[in-house]
């Protein structure tokens, strides 16, 4: 091999990049260490799906950093993650009262436990549906928000009305509320609560009205057959899919006001179709943190923290334990939403909502 | 320590020459080398790697077949996060099944699924390993109807526009014998399963999902399957359906796909100067794909990588590309970037698209139980039987490893406890024949039914030895063909691992001309196959080669048989 006078320029070259990569590694080694970084404590256990929001926020993982925590989390419907394995879990994070009561009655052990967000149960749908459902009768209109008649839809889901009978032209087949599945996923199943409550003349359902009413109830399940098991999954493609694919659906308060804060060109797409409607009674969902141990309990210290209060309700609408904001929920720019819900049910006690899960298993 | 930093040194002087390699190679213009910046094809696997230099991770990704046509958008997204992803192609349901066995299949695990449909994700994480999932683009399933016939059935005007039709409509020139389609296997693709849930809930009449109690009424068991009759070809991918209507656009009416497969039909068929397909839109509505991207958290400390990735999917080039490519990006199944120029070229109203959201309508799906059901129900009593001849090399190459593969593959296939797992056991009604050869065929041994032990069995005694006389053994094959065979999906399936010698070439081909009536012959490469000579034999009857010789032969023997 004949060795030109370019590739001995070359090989020097190299060679002083070698040299100088050297020094550098030697100098990097002489240099005194930092300070070793507290090893953060990785906390993991079951989150409903609409907290993931807040959960994957970085301002989140910086407050829990602060306290040591690293936080991580496996997607479960509320009911759904009672049954599910909770080998290596800190924590588990349903969605309701309800779902706490269910994981006890299944042997789940809390070392500690406490209200942690408040989030009203709220349905979706687009303009057009509506408008036809306000000069149908079954909503009324106040200002920019909306309220549905529960005891007037239930009545139309049981005498299987057309969504033409109810107001709205447009739509194919029989009038519907979607909702996630009511027994694994906690806006269906409080969705469920709030039907059985209606049919029971609006006093919280009882294990003997309920037996009372489960064919109806399932029937009104029925109508919409294929059911998502979590509320985000269910949100996500009740906003991709449009109108002629989930007309209406169950969800959270906060899920369109964490779309608004966090996908603000997504929420310009769909703020002047996109409506909240609340239903009249509706029920509160009360997000409860059980701590499966000393790190979990860590979790819930940090997610009580004003801090993390503030963050949860002003990136993701969630309500706190005292049912307000920490101010008003115009700061969303979402016209339909409301500060104040005046009509509430309480939710049946927990035989009454297992009697509801066994009638829709 | 010391050590430690000679290593170091040793690495990086290393890494200094390979960078002097490159610079070197870029002088003598040589800049782009073919590796970066393409996708690799094969088969079943796409690697995108980003084009400004090395990636800084890559993502395993078990995605439908649909997503193909979207390798430019891919593409972007990898060049834009630096993350190189390969796709691996599947049906949908193979991708529930890879998530119902905690994110792997066949020895491959996965950082992230994509298949067609969200009903496949939260019906296959039972194991709640699926994080993020969100959509990447929407496309309904329609059907396309070939000009001509949509103007005869009154679905459409000379100008190409067509109006909705009811799913009931369109069930009554099905069975009334005035239009044949092809649809994909309900078992084994989103679009095939949408289609046939959408035909029976319409068929119940009632306007309600459908139920457990339905699919066991026999009278709406045998309106489905009066219905599926119509169907003249299967197959176990939405992207190879269209690619054999675009293959032999005189033989196919119709077909139940993608909107966006529809347009890429469209795209092939008018530049060949063929009539293109008209979209029409069930008016009840069939589904909406909403093709969701989600990681599957294996504790692989990937996430990162693939928030940067998916997040790329969702930038504007990105999305550009996905439009370009005829899916839809916008939320409520809108598009994005309708004034984009090669986006108008795709939604074109003359092949009868409607960009409208209000053309995105889905039936009310049934409960994921009764899914279920309806999925097994079709598998083995509703949908069209078939007929498929196996003709399988026993040459003395094949002794050992081969013959093994290949008795484990028809195993696979027809031994129903097995082939239930994959849903493709045999029915019935099917017909499986086994044609073994060497320098010549052997005499067939037919299996009817669900009975193919005996088949099974002849198929593991058989000794390898001799020579490789693949059209022997095919014109036997063509032999065995029903005297109906609209009766059936009928299909002849080639396996092979040697050059094949030619003596019998032209009394093959003769005998398909005579008496082949079209039907595919898939092949199963292995071993020291010819290409060239199986090419020859699927582009004849339209059919298609599978790839055995690299990984799981089995695999590839299920999947030929979700092909019919």
């Amino acid at each position: 091999m004949k060795i030109t006078k370019s590739k001995i320029i070359g090989l020097l070259a190299l060679l002083v990049v070698v040299g100088v990569l050297a020094g550098a590694a030697v100098w990097q080694q002489s240099k005194p260490k930092p300070a070793a970084p507290v090893e953060a404590t990785k906390v993991t256990g079951y989150l409903g799906g609409e907290k993931i929001g807040l959960f994957d926020d970085p301002q989140f993982a910086q407050l829990a950093a602060a306290q040591g925590l690293d936080v991580d989390y496996r997607k479960a419907g509320s009911l759904a993650m009672m049954d599910a394995d909770r080998t290596g879990m800190d924590y588990l994070f349903p969605s309701s009262r309800a779902a706490v009561e269910y994981g006890k009655a299944k042997g789940v052990n809390a070392a500690k436990q406490d209200i942690v967000f408040n989030s009203p149960i709220v349905l979706y749908t687009h303009k057009a549906v509506v408008d036809g459902l306000v000069s149908g009768g079954l909503v009324s209109k106040d200002g920019e928000t909306y309220h549905m008649d529960m005891a007037k839809a239930v009545d139309a889901m049981k005498n299987n009305k057309s969504w033409a009978d109810v107001g709205y032209q447009a739509g194919y087949g029989q009038f519907r509320i979607d909702s996630t599945d009511p027994v694994q996923s906690n806006s269906g199943n409080e969705y469920a609560a709030l039907v059985a409550t209606v049919l029971n003349g609006g006093q919280p359902a009882t294990v003997d009205s309920v037996n009372r009413d489960a064919a109806t109830i399932k029937a009104i399940f029925a109508k919409s057959g294929w059911m998502e098991t979590s509320s985000e999954d269910s949100f996500n493609q009740f906003l991709t899919l449009g109108v002629g694919s989930k007309p209406m659906m169950v969800g959270y308060e906060s899920q369109i006001l964490d779309l608004a804060v966090n996908q603000p060109s997504a929420f310009q797409q769909i703020k002047d179709d996109v409506v909240i409607v609340y239903p009249t009674p509706t029920v509160w969902s009360t997000h409860t943190l059980m701590a499966l141990d000393d790190n979990g309990a860590k979790l819930l210290d940090v997610l009580k923290s004003p801090d993390v209060q503030k963050l949860a309700w002003e990136r993701h609408g969630f309500r706190a334990a005292n049912f307000a904001g920490t101010d008003s929920i115009s700061r969303f720019g979402v016209p339909s939403a409301a500060d104040q819900l005046t009509a509430v049910s309480e939710l049946p006690n927990n035989d009454a909502m297992q009697a509801i899960i066994a009638a829709l298993s | 320590m010391g050590k430690r930093i000679l290593r170091a040194v040793a690495a990086l002087a290393a890494g200094a020459m390979m960078l002097a390699g490159s610079g070197c190679a870029s002088l003598n213009g040589n800049g782009s080398n073919g590796t970066n910046g393409t996708p690799q094809n094969s088969d079943k696997v796409q690697t995108f790697t980003p084009s400004g230099g090395k990636a800084s991770a890559t993502l395993n990704i078990a995605s439908g077949s649909e997503n193909r046509e979207v390798a430019a958008a891919v593409q972007k997204a990898a060049d834009e996060s630096g993350v190189a992803v390969t796709l691996n192609y599947m049906g949908s349901l193979d991708i529930m099944a890879a998530l119902e066995n905690g994110g792997t299949s066949g020895g491959t695990t996965y950082d992230a699924v994509w298949p067609a449909s969200s009903m496949w994700i939260s019906m296959g994480d039972t194991k709640h390993l699926v994080k993020d999932a969100a959509s990447t683009s929407t496309t309904p399933i329609v059907f396309g109807i070939e000009k001509p016939k949509a103007v005869e059935l009154g679905w459409a005007d000379a100008s190409g526009k067509t109006k909705p039709v009811a799913t009931t409509d369109i069930i009554d020139a099905v069975t009334s014998g005035k239009l044949k389609f092809s649809m994909t296997s309900a078992t084994q693709s989103n679009s095939g399963a949408s289609a046939y849930l959408a035909f029976a809930t319409a068929l119940t009449g009632k306007n309600e999902p459908l139920s457990a109690d339905d699919l066991n009424n026999a009278d709406l068991q045998s309106k489905v399957a009066a219905l599926l009759k119509g169907v003249d070809r299967s197959s176990g991918s939405s992207d190879w359906l269209k690619d054999m209507v675009v293959a032999n656009p005189d033989r196919f009416d119709a077909m139940v796909n993608y909107e966006s497969l529809v347009i890429q039909a469209n795209k092939q068929l008018t530049q060949a100067g063929h009539d293109p397909l008209l979209a029409v839109y069930p008016a009840d509505g069939i589904a909406v794909s909403d093709s969701p991207l989600g990681y599957v958290d294996r504790g692989q400390n990937l996430k990162d990588a693939f928030s940067k990735f998916q997040q790329a999917l969702q930038s504007k080039d990105s999305k550009l590309e996905f439009e370009r490519a005829g899916r839809r990006t916008g939320l409520g199944g809108t598009l994005t970037y309708a004034s984009d120029a090669q986006v108008q070229q795709s939604f074109k109203a003359d092949w009868g698209i409607n960009t409208d959201a209000s053309a995105l309508k889905t039936i009310a799906l049934p409960a994921a139980n009764v899914i279920d059901q309806a999925l097994s129900v079709y598998q083995t009593a509703l949908r069209k039987p078939s007929y498929t001849i196996w003709v399988v090399d026993y040459s003395g190459s094949m002794k050992g490893e081969g013959k093994q593969g290949v008795v484990d593959g028809l195993n696979a296939a027809l031994n129903p406890e097995q082939a239930k797992a994959s849903r493709i056991e045999p029915s019935g009604k099917d017909v499986n024949i086994l044609i073994p050869f060497a320098s010549k065929a052997d005499e067939p041994v037919t299996a009817n039914g669900s009975d193919t032990a005996s088949l099974l069995s002849a198929a593991a005694n058989r000794d390898p030895r001799g020579g490789t006389n693949i059209y022997d053994g095919l014109s036997k094959a063509i032999a065995q063909l029903p005297s109906n065979v609209s009766d059936y999906t009928t299909a002849i399936v080639l396996m092979t691992d040697g050059m094949s010698e030619t003596g019998d070439r032209s009394k093959f081909q003769s005998d398909y001309a005579a008496k082949g009536q079209g039907l595919p012959i898939f092949s199963i490469m292995f071993g020291d196959a010819d290409p060239t000579q199986l090419d020859e034999i699927a582009s004849l009857s339209n059919a298609k080669v599978f790839d055995g010789r690299s990984g799981d032969l089995a695999a590839v023997f299920r999947q030929v048989k979700g092909y019919n």
